[in-house]
């Protein structure tokens, strides 16, 4: 592009980068927890997350040398089930996915030249969110608080009657919020990646850590739902007795295992798809040669995404499933392998097309690493889709191997290769090539030290999760290799801490420039508030093809060189191809998002020891934080248009469909949606298990016909009052009367349909400890009840902010997000009493 | 004219729902193929009902949803046409391979998937 065709001249304005400064400054001191900067975020976050790595690993170590001899007694049986479930557990929820999200949170904008994500307080709320709750959770292992039924906790074992204590269900209230946490992550990832892109980067040349960041966060809103509904049912049966997986009164064990692996399946490639992004962004830089086959990577990932969902019963392949069922997921299983093998081989395709050296850096040894574990893993994955081999090796340390091979090599290796990759970027020091060569030696040899023989081991029959062993069974010398492979790769790890403290100094100004020579966008000049001017983008590898582009970013040439409202902003561009739409104005530091983390952690912690009335407590603060949190986020029109260059002006307000507020709740009913449609799943599936138990034969008769026509009219009428509501909303200025009645009026209609559904099975004499059925009725209005108190809290939200002057048919993003809300909140209860009303009487 | 001149147009970015259904027509269908398959399946099975009624459900559920899948990967352009997806998008050729490509790989899923029911006997337990 030539100069003259640059969107903005030189000189620029007196002040205009100092203005730029001002804005994005972050906060100092111990103010610093207040800060919201995806940068100051994206580093406390990876933080915490390698502190659970390192948490976990020490776990594994005390496992390991527990299993290196047999007979072996330094640690207690009770105490090994604790730690080998808090290590899963951890390593799961606590490590991989908030790391991956961390990743997001710190990359994403770089990559995209964004000033920031468009929710920052929302990446904050979830990072403070993650750290209370994720504290709390593995410090009980210290004091035999400790859940002890496995990371995927399966019942009957986690009943009551055979996990009594609270150690059950600090696993499944607090892993249920963390991944409350890890939705609103991805919210954020999700909205950011399609609407925060510079302009002229369409999808079609959109690097590809964005394009399986996308896929990434929308495997999370389908699958993390399940699990989600699955630790509230069987924490409800925990506590209250209605009867989901208790096989004597119509509920089925097996249901959880259905909820359970349809999230942690997909899981696996939710923690791998991300892996394999940073993979693809690295190896074109080290090959200094574009990607091979983008298309094709882009082509696998999708593909990885769908087909993941359609693998979650080759976790239960022993469990009875007819054959048939059990072909159709083998084969998923194995076809699974084909988007995995495309970018394997692309990726040794760019190496090889690279007309210099492969360079061998720290970087591309652990990318090297990763290539040859996970093959291996892959391997062993296509041996346990086989059916036959699943019955042989199920349970025993085959799989544990196979696993760890896939995890470690999928997403470990990656990670390390991250780190010494990006580090210069955030860092005045990159770490040190020498000990990096070390830290990957000890890693790559301890690791296939440590778990190949357990390949061995499991084939000779040793199980999973035993806490020791007979001496005479021929395990012992495998056992002793796998420990003494644990220690090296830990050395390997601890290596990598002291390098990290030696070298690592983080900044916000650019690190040590571009060292790899890498063609994106992250590599750009910046400082807090990212890139001085947002590019414009005519490829994929813009560095690469645009000689000049640091140079004129850096200047001030390209958009937005400054912040013309005064405050942080960025420009929202079109989801397809990135034409700019309006200016974004975002948040700065606060303490909303900090103690709306804390007293949400508070609350489902509390609620785990059964401290209700201190819980509440947690809960209205935590809605109070929130609302302090809201009432801020809408600036409203004032500050007109502004000129962003190139003669382009963008509005700094906007509403409807265009708007991130609007999309960012469309998200959210997806997630609602996914919750619904895991509970009509377990509903439908339960009947399947336990006709006998369902209504009219099983159970008491249904409610009259009155009863779910009755609610339905009134859902209806309540969305119809919502509508017109909208209609009355008042030019700026201006008041219309009418308006909080006829809202109001809304919000009670669907009050008075939740109660009137409930009331009319309670009358009938139905209770929810009776059955199955019972139980899945009521549980259809506890879901409704959780969607209708936030669409109130919504409403109650909107009605205040038009009695203070903040609503109106201009400024009115508040009233369409609970509108949207009550429509999907509409579809939700309609759809329901279908199924609660009407299918009983058809299936009997 | 300037590359910028494309930039002033917000309202002529193609539907992103329109975008979503072409890139991902075929691993929806597959999806939309194993929820079919396998519930229609257990339900028989569970219902009492005979392998052969659900072995032959399984290959008729294959046939319709194989068939429409692969007439979109013959017909690819005009499906985008027909989705409101103009041929002269910045980046047509590379969405047109993205489509192709899940198209064919979730085409091979389901015939992979649906072949299970011309060799396995379809309500005998798994073990």
């Amino acid at each position: 592009m030539r100069e003259e065709e640059l969107p903005n001249t030189l000189p620029r304005p007196e002040g205009e980068l100092e203005g730029l400064r001002r804005a994005w400054a972050p906060p100092k001191g111990f103010r610093l927890i207040t800060a919201v900067n995806n940068q100051v975020i994206g580093i406390l976050y990876i933080g915490a997350a390698f502190l659970f790595f390192i948490l976990a690993g020490i776990l594994a170590l005390i496992m390991r040398t527990q299993l290196a001899m047999p007979e072996s007694e330094l640690v207690s049986q009770d105490f090994y089930n604790q730690i080998f479930t808090v290590h899963g557990t951890t390593m799961m929820f606590l490590f991989s996915v908030p790391v991956v999200e961390a990743l997001g949170v710190m990359l994403l904008p770089q990559m995209l030249a964004a000033r920031d994500l468009p929710f920052p307080r929302l990446s904050a709320f979830a990072l403070w969110a993650y750290v209370v709750g994720g504290l709390v959770f593995f410090s009980t292992v210290f004091y035999d608080l400790a859940p002890k039924g496995g990371w995927f906790m399966y019942p009957p074992l986690t009943l009551t009657e055979y996990s009594p204590g609270h150690n059950a269900d600090f696993w499944l209230l607090g892993i249920g919020f963390i991944e409350i946490s890890a939705i609103a992550g991805a919210i954020e990832i999700i909205v950011g990646t399609l609407r925060t892109r510079p302009p002229g980067m369409t999808l079609a040349r959109m690097p590809i850590f964005a394009w399986a960041m996308l896929i990434f966060a929308a495997m999370i809103m389908i699958a993390f739902p399940a699990v989600i509904l699955a630790t509230m049912l069987l924490e409800i049966e925990r506590a209250f007795g209605w009867p989901f997986f208790t096989a004597d009164k119509g509920g089925d064990p097996l249901l959880w295992q259905h909820l359970f692996w349809f999230f942690g399946h997909p899981e696996v490639y939710i923690i791998f798809l991300p892996a394999a992004g940073l993979v693809s962004m690295m190896v074109p830089a080290m090959a200094q040669h574009k990607l091979v086959g983008y298309r094709l990577i882009v082509v696998a990932l999708i593909a990885t995404g769908f087909f993941s969902f359609g693998l979650w019963v080759h976790h239960m392949f022993t469990t009875g499933i007819p054959s048939l069922s059990l072909g159709f997921f083998s084969a998923a299983s194995m076809a699974v392998a084909v988007p995995s093998g495309i970018q394997v081989f692309s990726w040794i395709a760019t190496i090889a097309s690279s007309k210099q050296r492969f360079r061998i850096t720290t970087p591309s040894l652990f990318i090297l690493g990763f290539l040859f574990i996970f093959t291996v893993g892959g391997v062993t994955g296509v041996m346990v889709a086989l059916v036959p081999v699943d019955f042989q090796v199920h349970d025993t340390y085959f799989v544990v191997a196979h696993f760890h091979y896939v995890l470690i090599g999928g997403m470990v290796f990656p990670l390390f290769a991250t780190f010494y990759y990006w580090i210069p970027m955030a860092s005045r020091n990159m770490l040190s090539e020498r000990l990096g060569r070390w830290v990957f030696w000890l890693m790559f040899i301890g690791f296939n030290v440590s778990f190949f023989p357990m390949h061995i081991t499991g084939l000779i029959g040793m199980p999973r999760r035993v806490w020791t062993y007979p001496s005479d069974l021929g395990w012992n010398t495998l056992n002793m290799v796998s420990t003494v492979g644990a220690y090296i790769l830990a050395a390997g790890v601890l290596l990598f801490i002291i390098d990290l403290f030696l070298r690592y100094r983080p900044t916000m100004s650019g690190g040590v420039g571009n060292p790899w020579n890498a063609g994106t966008l992250e590599w750009l000049p910046g400082d807090a508030y990212s890139s001085r001017s947002i590019p414009y983008v005519t490829s994929r590898e813009p560095l690469w093809d645009q000689p000049n582009l640091s140079r004129d970013v850096e200047e001030g040439r390209y958009f937005l060189p400054g912040a013309p409202t005064g405050g942080r902003e960025t420009i929202v561009t079109s989801p397809v191809d990135a034409r700019p739409q309006y200016i974004i104005r975002m948040p700065g530091a606060g303490w909303s998002q900090l103690v709306a983390a804390i007293f949400m952690a508070g609350f489902f912690l509390l609620l785990s020891v059964k401290l209700v009335v201190p819980a509440l407590i947690s809960a209205f603060i935590f809605i109070i934080a929130c609302i302090v949190w809201g009432w801020k986020l809408d600036h409203g029109p004032d500050k007109g248009p502004v000129d962003i260059g190139a003669g382009i002006i963008l509005p700094t307000y906007m509403s409807g469909h265009r708007s991130h507020a609007w999309w960012a709740m469309m998200v959210l009913i997806v997630v609602a949606s996914s919750l619904y449609l895991a509970y009509l799943f377990s509903y439908l599936y339960l009947w399947v298990v336990s006709p006998e138990v369902w209504a009219p034969q099983g159970s008491p008769d249904l409610p009259g016909i009155f009863w779910p026509i009755g609610t339905g009219l009134l859902v209806i009428a309540g969305a119809a009052a919502i509508t017109v509501g909208g209609r009355l909303l008042p030019a700026p200025g201006r008041r219309r009367a009418a308006f909080v009645p006829v809202f109001g009026l809304g919000a009670t209609c669907f009050l008075a349909a939740l109660v009137a559904e409930f009331w009319g099975h309670w009358a009938s004499g139905l209770r929810p400890t009776m059955n199955a059925y019972g139980a899945m009725v009521y549980m259809a209005s506890f879901l409704n009840l959780q969607v209708i108190a936030a669409c109130t809290m919504l409403a109650g939200f909107s009605i205040a902010r038009y009695l203070t002057g903040k609503l109106d048919n201009v400024r009115r993003v508040n009233f369409e997000n609970a509108a949207q809300f009550y429509y999907y909140a509409a579809a939700q209860m309609l759809l329901g009493l279908v199924l609660l009303h009407g299918f009983p009487r058809v299936a009997s | 004219m300037t590359g910028f001149d494309d930039l002033r147009h917000p309202d002529k970015s193609p539907s992103v729902i329109a975008m979503f259904i072409y890139l991902m027509i075929g691993p929806g269908l597959w999806g939309l193929h194993l929820t079919l398959v396998y519930s229609a399946h257990t339900l028989i099975c569970a219902l009492g009902g005979s392998s052969d009624l659900s072995a032959t459900f399984v290959l008729i559920a294959t046939f319709l949803v194989a068939g429409p899948l692969l007439a979109i990967i013959i017909m690819q352009r005009r499906f985008g046409r027909l989705l409101g997806l103009d041929d002269r998008l910045s980046g047509r050729t590379i969405y047109d391979a993205i489509s192709r490509f899940t198209s064919v790989l979730s085409l091979a899923g389901i015939l992979w998937a649906g072949a299970a029911a011309a060799i396995v006997t379809s309500c005998a337990q798994g073990r």
